[in-house]
């Protein structure tokens, strides 16, 4: 694969991307407008939507409130950096982890992708009960990196294949994918927010159907999941442009096409494609090393995009080298009869 | 004749703000190119530091194997002096050092791959502890190894097109930016990796 053309392909195609999500933004500022000042206008307070009056400029500045403090939020949570965030997830530091985990090369792995990335190698942190196979990194470099791992992945991989994979995290630190993320997440968190206040809205007055609160509650909702959808969606592409730009620099540090298709195969073939097993899975989803299945409908909103499709722009003949593996191992293990052979031989 | 010279001082300032940007970008290419020189000389001062106890633990089981044993120190002990004058020398652009060092690098590589060969033949040495735990954080030395050279060499390409395109090259030109030399083999027989088995 040529690393170097692919990588400043995606680079364009996420910069686009990153515009279109501002814009997503923007329009939703201008709908917190409609929505207060239209369901202003539907009850009579005020005659036209261009000309809101004090209270309904004080909701909208009370909405754009909320919206803030859902970011702050959470800034907070993500501002502690990448080490809180491992060990809420249940994850510990490799010097604590058992014997059978410590012993294997995962260390001196990371230390030769980070010299091969150039970059300084973060702290690594697995996840000793989680099956799944799975790594990702968490944190920006100024609060602190750290990489984790789960144990499913150290086990299931061999040495190349960790290697590689290794080599595509430290592909999304070095392309900055780590900040971009978490900003991601916080600019998700005001929407979020949205949300939850017209939650609360429609909550509060059950009794009397058609009460503002209830009408701008449902508007807010509409407005505030049109806007998770539409930023999810954009999310989910521009993480899926990173995952491709990943693949790519982790064939630039580690020139072993051959190794990262192998562990996108494992992933795809040999074990169960769990996602992790956190409430917190989803958020963290384009932090990982594969997404896991999805389903067709749902691929729009997937975080990485499919196998397949990632071993097909690593390596184009991927699936043609599996299957003649696999014929080669299946007539190892009968050989052909002398019968057959005679047959053919006659024929 | 004031309208010409507004045009000509803003031209002029134009031309200087772009020469310091492409002088700048130079600097930062050229640095990256020395910082990547020296992750190479850290990681092969891992490596000599290694290799004497590999040697230690392996002369317990290899009493007839005196010869090989003083190759790989022999050859570690020159490629180290080799190491040393290149980074006294400092020549993060290059002259002969690297060149050198180069070469007493795969003398270092050829003598570990026959030394490997040899233990090969002794099971209980393969079998020690020990020395399995050497094994892998040689192998992991001799990737680390390559990985520093491969960024290295990355980084000597991107700083010699930047100094080669259009219009840093003038500033180049002036500035005496010179091409970075990459880490290359000094011969065809000694290009040869070392082979370490987990075997």
């Amino acid at each position: 694969m040529d690393f170097l053309g692919a990588q400043s392909d995606t680079r364009a195609r996420s910069r686009l991307l990153i515009v279109l999500f501002v814009l997503a933004l923007a329009a939703l500022g201008a709908g917190l407008h409609i929505a207060v000042t239209g369901v202003a206008m539907l009850f009579g307070v005020v005659p036209s939507l261009s000309e809101p009056n004090g209270p309904v400029r004080a909701m909208i500045g009370l909405l754009w409130a909320g919206v803030l403090l859902g970011t702050l939020f959470r800034w907070l949570d993500v501002r502690h950096g990448g080490e809180k965030l491992a060990r809420r997830l249940g994850a510990a530091p490799l010097e604590e982890a058992p014997q059978r985990i410590s012993d294997t090369p995962l260390r001196n792995v990371v230390q030769e992708m980070a010299i091969a990335a150039s970059q300084p190698a973060p702290p690594i942190y697995v996840m000793t009960r989680e099956h799944c196979l799975n790594a990702f990194v968490l944190g920006t470099p100024a609060t602190g990196l750290v990489l984790v791992v789960t144990a499913g992945a150290l086990e299931a991989f061999d040495r190349a294949q960790l290697q590689a994979v290794i080599a595509h995290e430290f592909g999304h630190i070095a392309s900055g994918d780590t900040v971009v993320n978490m900003r991601l997440l916080v600019a998700l968190g005001g929407l979020h927010a949205l949300d939850e206040i017209g939650q609360l809205w429609q909550s509060r007055a059950h009794d009397r159907q058609l009460h503002p609160g209830v009408v701008l509650g449902g508007a807010l909702r509409t407005f505030a999941s049109l806007g998770v959808l539409l930023g999810g969606v954009l999310r989910a592409a521009v993480s899926r442009q990173r995952e491709y730009l990943a693949d790519a620099q982790a064939v630039q540090f580690t020139r072993d096409p051959a190794a990262l298709a192998g562990a996108l195969h494992v992933v795809a073939h040999v074990a169960d494609a769990v996602p992790l097993h956190d409430h917190r899975g989803a958020e963290l989803a384009h932090l990982c090393f594969s997404g896991g299945r999805a389903s067709r409908w749902r691929r729009i909103l997937a975080s990485h995009p499919t196998l397949p499709s990632r071993i097909a722009a690593i390596d184009p003949h991927h699936a043609l080298r599996q299957r003649v593996r696999a014929r080669r191992r299946e007539a190892v293990r009968h050989p052909p009869t002398a019968a057959w052979r005679e047959d053919r031989a006659g024929r | 004749m004031m309208n010409s010279l507004i045009v000509v001082s803003v031209c002029s300032v134009a031309v200087m703000v772009l020469a310091v940007v492409l002088y700048n970008r130079l600097v930062a290419l050229r640095n990256r190119v020395r910082n990547a020189y020296s992750q190479i000389d850290v990681q092969l001062q891992r490596r000599y530091e290694l290799i004497p106890n590999l040697v230690e633990t392996a002369r317990a089981y290899l009493t007839h194997e005196r010869e090989t044993l003083l190759a790989v120190t022999e050859a570690r002990n020159g490629a180290e002096r080799c190491r040393q004058a290149a980074s006294e020398a400092s020549g993060a652009a290059g002259k002969n050092p690297i060149a050198e060092l180069a070469m007493a690098e795969r003398g270092v590589a050829g003598a570990l791959g026959r030394l490997n060969l040899v233990m090969e033949a002794y099971p209980d040495l393969k079998a020690d502890e020990r020395m399995n735990r050497l094994h892998e954080d040689l192998a992991s030395t001799e990737n680390r190894v390559a990985f520093a050279r491969q960024a290295y060499s990355d980084a000597v390409m991107r700083y010699n097109t930047g100094i080669e395109t259009f219009p840093a090259i003038v500033v180049a030109q002036l500035l005496r930016f010179d091409q970075a030399r990459l880490f290359e083999a000094g011969s065809e027989e000694h290009r040869e990796p070392v082979t370490v088995s987990f075997a």
